[in-house]
């Protein structure tokens, strides 16, 4: 007999004991590989944030992070523009555009005429891949591509540069276009998650609300979103904590610049990850880009517990 | 779910069906166009190319094809070796990533056993709770430990277990009935053959979807790449890297787009064989009732 077939509510069986070594040979390698790729290097950012290129302690790498709220870092890069422009991709992306796909997510699990079509018309972007997409978009909001085109023969009004090189490059265009992109695109929602969600709730459930005189919208709000509201709390929660990390491809769509007025906290992490890489990270300090990694830590994690405690009420409510 | 119809409605859902549709429809059209453009920019020659790139091809030049295989090329490297980085890349980054999470989930999910709900509740904080900006400090370690532009021990860095795959894993694993293993053991097999001859068959679904989720990923991935094994481009990079300099080379233009298409194809035929199983095993989260 095994621990799955008999279990005792204090303590250990026999049984369950003979299964020790299997269980910590299993979960051995995967454990310190966490130990060693996160606990070590989130201890080893959070230690290097207070050590100067010599090891000595400091604060100055700190105090760096606060005064690139308003200047140019080190690294040539305004973070507290950054930091504006993640939050309004955060807002838009995830207050906008969120409750919209979880909208079109179900009429599609509805089965929609065409809706298997549509469905792998809707998830090519990614399996393109975003090196491809963007250098596909970037043609398309080029000077001579279609979009500046159809602008110009509508009678919009665009800055010289636009009309010279596209609209990825004024900065008043470049940031709009690229958030423009990208809510298109995620307004038709696919996430794998939520349509497996979907589908999931049985007919039953929809079959008795009609004979209740349920309509369509009724069945939406009141059934099917409720059904799989665990599931939206948790993405809800997973996108509570990208609020700093997604960068809508900014470094591909700028060249690796961030330029003109692109740049996301995202963005700002990787670039300089990348050019610490590019030096080989030798004579390179760690320790700005490790404060600014614990300072938006520090940032984030109110947000986050805030946030989940929030959505922990709701489902509490919900499930009332 | 239940399918929605057309017939039979009231004229609001026959309202609400006929927008949607209409929207689906325009939407699938935004999703594409950029792919079908590529197409017809693979098939032009450089000059058509920058006299209108949005033209329509005067001949087509299946050539450029053949020519991807030639000339398209980064340092030492051309198509058939990046093809090569991202097929193995492809192998051991979706077996030890799938590996991992599911060797850690199973246990945790069938067994009780001392540290099983800290670790549990470890891996639920690893995933929850952000600790941002810790790029640089990994990249200090993998130079340490010589795991930079090191094929034989890169691998070690993409088994990640505490990650996504594992709450699917964890979910599914949870969910398979105990009887068929609780069986095997009175017949006298041992814990290895439970999961390989009665677990991993039942989850196969699941494991099939996670897979090739990661495999998408992993083929198009660029960022860890270009940080990590940037002496060892796969295609995402190279198209990445071919790209910026065929902005200088006007008749690398079509060449670029044909490598896109050829680097494309797997992953959208991978994708649309699959649709079905991705759709409904990567699931996560309860469901009410």
């Amino acid at each position: 007999m095994s621990s799955e077939i008999k279990k005792k509510k204090f303590g250990y069986s026999k049984f369950e004991k003979m299964n020790f070594p299997f269980i910590y040979l299993m979960i051995a390698f995967p454990i310190i590989q966490f130990l060693v790729f996160w606990v070590y290097v989130n201890a080893s950012s959070i230690a290097l944030s207070f050590q100067t290129a010599q090891g000595e302690f400091t604060f100055r790498n700190i105090s760096a992070v606060f005064k690139a709220f308003n200047t140019v870092d080190s690294y040539g890069l305004n973070f507290g523009e950054s930091l504006k422009h993640s939050l309004i991709i955060w807002g838009i992306s995830h207050l906008i555009v969120f409750p919209i796909s979880i909208i079109t997510t179900y009429i599609l699990q509805r089965q929609i005429f065409g809706h298997y079509v549509w469905r792998v018309c809707y998830i090519i972007p990614s399996l393109m891949g975003s090196i491809i997409w963007t250098t596909l978009i970037k043609y398309i909001v080029a000077y001579d591509g279609p979009v500046v085109t159809l602008l110009l023969q509508a009678g919009a009004d665009l800055p010289e540069m636009v009309r010279h090189s596209g609209l990825l490059a004024s900065e008043k265009t470049a940031l709009p276009t690229v958030i423009a992109v990208s809510t298109i695109m995620g307004l038709v929602g696919n996430s794998a998650v939520l349509t497996g969600a979907f589908s999931r709730v049985p007919d039953e459930i929809f079959e008795s609300a009609k004979l209740d005189g349920a309509g369509f919208w009724r069945e939406c709000f009141q059934i099917a979103i409720p059904c799989v509201w665990s599931t939206l709390v948790m993405m809800m929660t997973f996108s509570l904590c990208s609020i700093f990390t997604s960068d809508v491809n900014v470094f591909l769509y700028s060249n690796g610049t961030g330029e003109p007025g692109m740049t996301t906290v995202g963005f700002h992490l990787y670039i300089i990850t990348y050019r610490i890489s590019m030096s080989g990270g030798a004579r390179t300090s760690y320790g700005y880009p490790a404060a600014l990694g614990l300072v938006l830590t520090c940032m984030t994690l109110p947000v986050v517990l805030i946030g989940r405690w929030l959505l922990d009420k709701l489902q509490d409510a919900v499930e009332l | 779910m239940a399918k929605i119809t057309f017939r039979k409605q009231t004229a609001e859902v026959k309202i609400t069906y006929v927008v949607f549709l209409i929207f689906y429809i325009v939407m699938a059209f935004l999703h594409i166009m950029p792919l079908g453009w590529s197409l017809m920019s693979s098939v032009k020659t450089g000059e058509e190319f920058f006299a209108n790139s949005f033209g329509l091809p005067t001949a087509i030049h299946l050539d450029n094809y053949i020519r991807v295989f030639k000339e398209f090329t980064y340092r030492q490297y051309n198509y058939l070796d990046m093809l090569w980085n991202s097929l193995w890349m492809l192998v051991v980054g979706v077996v030890v990533e799938v590996l991992a999470s599911a060797l850690l989930a199973y246990p945790l999910a069938r067994f009780r056993f001392p540290g099983r709900s800290f670790i549990y509740t470890v891996v639920i904080f690893a995933n929850t709770i952000p600790i941002i900006g810790a790029g640089p400090a990994k990249f200090k370690l993998m130079s340490a430990l010589g795991f930079v532009n090191n094929p034989w021990l890169i691998w070690i860095s993409w088994a990640n277990a505490f990650d996504f795959a594992f709450i699917v894993f964890y979910g599914n694993f949870k969910g398979i009935s105990m009887t068929y293993s609780e069986a095997a053991k009175m017949d006298g097999a041992g814990n290895l053959r439970v999961l390989f001859q009665i677990i991993f068959p039942q989850a196969f679904p699941c494991i099939a979807a996670i897979s090739i989720t990661s495999a998408i990923n992993v083929w198009n991935n660029y960022s860890t790449v270009m940080i990590y094994m940037r002496e060892y481009p796969n295609l995402a990079y190279g198209l990445y890297l071919f790209n910026t300099a065929a902005n200088y080379v006007a008749d690398s233009k079509p060449i670029y787009f044909a490598a896109t298409i050829i680097s494309c194809i797997p992953v959208i035929v991978l994708y649309a064989c699959n649709q079905k199983l991705i759709l409904t095993n990567v699931t996560a989260g309860g469901l009410k009732g």
